[in-house]
């Protein structure tokens, strides 16, 4: 696995000082007694510093009280910006925090006596003396431990397959395109900036950036247990964690140049080329052909291809906007209606990091999915943190008290209350309840055996087994290899001669299911 | 009485050359009064690069003079500059640096380890909620910062497969002598952060070591170790319903508990106590309740309305304690503690007050559940019925013809499963 080659530098050679300014200045932006030496930002850091670390920066001084809010970078001399650029090259990150405090000693005293226009920040002695020592090593090591991120994101689930449930398709309201409320909004990235053409002789040497990123990461992700380890690890293609440390670090935007609206998914094993990657408004576009096309044809293996493709254009592009967060929940919605628990699950995952975000969308509705999916793999301890997890305003929304109810009635066994929630799930709910509700209905059936005696009625078997007819119940009953108790006069199943089958596929169906739910 | 900064330094040299464990973890707390003593002369920080080069003059190996200078720096910064989340910058720095630190010692460093590891996740702590604070007053919810907390985590989880990894010094001097505490350590943090997972993660690493015979027997370790871990795996069975599991672990936390340490007795209690109650009917004596009025006030109405098979005020009780309950991780198992004894209880008031008919009519219960203001249909009823009847709460039969529940002439309502 190579490391991923779209966030190759774009910049031929920025010196290793200019990266130290903006990464020192990101972390010391999150430090809150030093925010005030934060509100230095970009223009002397050259123009690698990323809009994201500009934004950070100022809304961590805004909070700050009066001194630093009325040091805003605009009222700061560019020579004193310089010179806190300096300060941030000159000490190894071992040394900082004394630096620090003693810089922002200087600068409040120069902002006290209303000096910091006329003192002359490029003659200015370094608020302490560097020290030479070993510590610079240990960086150099820290930056070289890789990240070891599992590749989760993008598992090779397998497309589709036969559809298991008889869901009739006006059962229940598929409401797969639900639009959000807003259209998104920004302008796409300056077209101006192309991606260079990586030749293979330089794809395998670290630029100096790219070892800046590796620190960046490394301090994110480092994980103690390669420690030692000197070579270089490239971490695996994983999405999440190259969106993270791209944010973070400096973007590497670039704007597909494709027009064509439908493309199959292939999996990237090299930098993606802007030529086969399609824009924004494509993009748009495509999502409303692959919305027609799914309401006409119904042909999961191509949607789910073609979701797939949009998918990674987004990614690649770094767009994380609404219209992301709608691609994502269409896919969810439309990998539902199949049952294809593990495209909606790869779907989901994205989503839960999206609205974390704060991008709008729907994120009541696919909670009520994700308790729902945990029943299906019957994670009781994640269970248990979801519910620690619960706020008051998302326990009254009506989809996840729902699916909470849902939860009570598995806890209870209470098959009553569980086939009647199944006939009402609001949303798509009821395609993730079809994961287990055969399962529950094998359970159900086998406590109805043992309690009702001698016979039970297939009237009552239809309803309290969830079915919507009584075809549906006897199909169920040849399934599970009981029909032959069932007396087709009196139409009763005759329980006690039934149930020890009935114990035996229920065993069978509780049996410990793969927790991914791919198909 | 002032401490310089020569003399704590010499006081710390002469810890390390002597191996002395217990000195040195006092040394290196940043609440010692010499620690404090000698880092409450700086009154600037320009004297903070002096503490390294005094450090390395008069603490000869390298890293022992980067560990001194590490914990003067994080006294100073926490004690004094009170800012806990520059102080965890350096603590995390510090405990990293520390870790490569043991791997080249033996048991004698450990008590250090424990002072360190602790400290780490303390200040960690409260740096999160000083940050938390600060991005709520600021309102700028659109990214979340990763929490300080998670990256003690790793730091700490370094620390534990150190202590694992000893391969070199005999069994009696092992660092494997450390593996329960820092376990512990992090079993707190995992817990702290919600993330029951990293716990589970982290108990099988140590399983797998102890079945290859690689880990001493946990009855060889300190009482104070093998309590907080038996403790959190009792717990962590808990949560997954293993309550066999949870109860052999949490009784055997009770009992090897100090007798003067209420407020451990009282952790373990709180999962001991509805443990015991759905695996074995079993009700805590008056005693408990007097003894640990925490605990009386959250569950003593919940058990009295279990032994009346209250139904009504069980499902109040529970509504109003919902909150704590789920922040305890306890409402799932109370919520089992309702359909499995107090409902099992309500039918058996009403089968009494109807003198013991062993034909009830479905109605009847319906009935009786209509009095207690909990208004459901026959077929819930049926349901209910059928539940206890599979799980062995209630011993017959339905007989859906006639409407009624056909019970057992000996024993109706078993007491045991």
């Amino acid at each position: 696995m190579s490391a991923p080659p779209w966030s190759r530098s774009k910049f031929d050679k920025p010196s290793f000082g200019t990266v130290n300014v903006s990464k020192s200045i990101k972390t010391s932006a999150t430090v809150p007694k030093t925010s005030n030496t934060s509100s230095f930002t970009p223009s002397s850091s050259s123009s690698s510093s990323t809009s994201a670390t500009a934004a950070e920066t100022t809304s961590s001084s805004r909070g700050n009280g009066g001194a630093a809010a009325a040091a805003g970078s605009n009222a700061w001399p560019p020579s004193l910006k310089e010179y806190v650029g300096r300060c941030f090259t000159a000490f190894p990150p071992s040394q900082r925090p004394m630096m620090e405090v003693n810089l922002k000693k200087i600068i409040s005293a120069a902002l006290d006596s209303g000096a910091i226009w006329t003192i002359d920040w490029d003659k200015q002695p370094l608020p302490i003396e560097p020290e030479s020592n070993d510590d610079d090593m240990e960086d150099r090591l820290e930056a070289l431990r890789g990240n070891r991120d599992k590749d989760t994101a993008m598992s090779d689930a397998p497309l589709t397959t036969e559809q298991t449930t008889k869901r009739k398709a006006t059962k229940r309201s598929a409401k797969w395109d639900q639009p959000p409320s807003d259209d998104y909004s920004p302008p796409p990235p300056s077209p101006t900036i192309k991606k260079k053409k990586i030749d293979l002789s330089t794809r395998f040497v670290m630029s100096e950036e790219d070892k800046a990123k590796k620190e960046s990461r490394a301090r994110r992700f480092h994980s103690d247990s390669h420690e030692n380890t000197a070579t270089p690890t490239p971490p695996p293609p994983s999405f999440g964690a190259d969106q993270l440390y791209i944010s973070d670090g400096v973007p590497e935007v670039f704007v597909g140049r494709c027009q064509k609206l439908e493309k199959r998914y292939l999996r990237l094993t090299s930098a993606p080329d802007p030529e086969t990657v399609r824009p924004l408004p494509v993009l748009k576009q495509a999502l409303e052909l692959l919305k027609q096309k799914w309401r006409e044809e119904k042909n999961y293996a191509y949607i789910c291809d073609q979701f797939k493709s949009m998918r990674q254009d987004l990614t690649v592009q770094l767009i994380q906007n609404e219209f992301t967060v709608n691609v994502y929940e269409i896919h969810a919605r439309i990998a539902l209606e199949r049952g294809d628990l593990g495209e909606y699950n790869q779907c989901q995952t994205q989503l839960r990091a999206l609205y974390e975000k704060g991008i709008p969308g729907h994120p009541e509705e696919f909670l009520a999915y994700r308790i729902l999916y945990f029943l299906h793999t019957r994670n009781q301890s994640d269970m248990n943190e979801l519910l620690t997890e619960l706020t008051e305003k998302e326990k009254e929304n009506e989809a996840v008290m729902h699916a909470l109810a849902v939860r009570t009635a598995l806890t209870d066994s209470d098959y009553h209350t569980l086939m009647k929630l199944y006939m009402n799930a609001p949303n798509m709910g009821g395609y993730v309840m079809d994961s287990f509700i055969d399962r529950e209905r094998l359970l159900a059936l086998e406590i109805i055996c043992k309690a009702f005696r001698p016979e039970i009625g297939l009237d009552y078997l239809t309803v309290e087994l969830g079915f919507e007819s009584e075809e549906e119940c006897l199909e169920f009953m040849q399934r599970n290899s009981i029909i032959e108790h069932f007396d087709s006069k009196t139409r009763r199943l005759r329980t006690k001669e039934a149930y020890p089958v009935v114990m035996y596929n229920r065993m069978a169906a509780f049996k410990k299911i793969d927790i991914k739910g791919q198909l | 009485m002032t401490m310089s900064l020569e003399a704590y330094l010499a006081k710390l040299n002469r810890a390390v050359k002597t191996r002395s464990g217990h000195d040195l973890a006092l040394l290196v707390s940043k609440d010692n009064k010499d620690l404090l003593s000698a880092v409450r002369n700086f009154s600037s920080f320009s004297a903070a690069s002096d503490i390294s080069t005094v450090a390395h003059s008069t603490v000869k190996n390298k890293d022992w003079a980067a560990i001194a200078s590490g914990s003067c720096l994080v006294a100073y910064l926490y004690e004094i500059e009170r800012d806990p989340v520059l102080a965890y910058r350096e603590q995390n720095t510090l405990t990293q640096l520390f870790n490569r630190v043991v791997e080249k010692n033996d048991n004698w460093i450990l008590p250090v380890l424990y002072t360190i590891t602790q400290q780490l996740r303390h200040i960690a702590v409260e740096a999160d909620t000083i940050l938390q604070n600060q991005s709520n007053s600021q309102n700028s919810s659109t990214e979340k910062q990763e929490r300080k907390l998670e990256e003690a985590a790793r730091t700490i989880n370094r620390s534990l497969t150190v202590c694992l990894n000893d391969r070199n010094s005999p069994l009696e001097s092992s660092r494997k002598q450390g593996i329960y505490f820092v376990l512990s350590v992090l079993f707190k943090v995992y817990f702290k952060l919600g993330v029951l997972s990293l716990a589970k993660s982290a108990l099988r690493v140590l399983n797998s070591s102890s079945a290859a015979g690689d880990v001493p027997p946990l009855e060889t370790y300190p009482k104070a170790h093998v309590v907080t871990f038996r403790y959190y795996v009792g717990i962590l069975a808990f949560v997954e319903e293993d309550y066999e599991k949870a109860e052999e672990h949490l009784s055997a936390a009770l009992n090897l508990c100090h007798r003067k340490s209420i407020r451990n007795q009282q952790r373990i209690l709180l999962y001991l106590i509805p443990t015991h109650l759905l695996l074995r009917r079993q009700f805590p004596q008056a005693g408990v309740w007097t003894q640990f009025p925490d605990l009386a006030r959250l569950y003593q109405p919940l058990f009295a309305a279990v032994r009346r098979g209250d139904l009504r005020a069980y499902e109040s009780h529970l509504a109003a304690r919902e909150a704590t309950l789920i922040k305890r991780r306890l409402y799932l198992t109370l919520l089992k503690t309702r359909s499995a004894i107090v409902r099992p209880r309500f039918f058996e008031m009403v089968y009494r007050a109807k003198d013991r008919n062993s034909r009830m009519p479905v109605a009847t219960f319906r009935e009786g559940l209509h009095a207690i203001g909990i208004d459901v249909d026959d077929e819930q009823v049926e349901c209910w019925c059928a539940v206890m009847i599979y799980q062995g709460q209630m011993k017959g039969y339905i007989s859906r013809e006639k409407g009624i529940v056909v019970l057992s002439n000996t024993d109706p309502f078993p007491k045991r499963r």
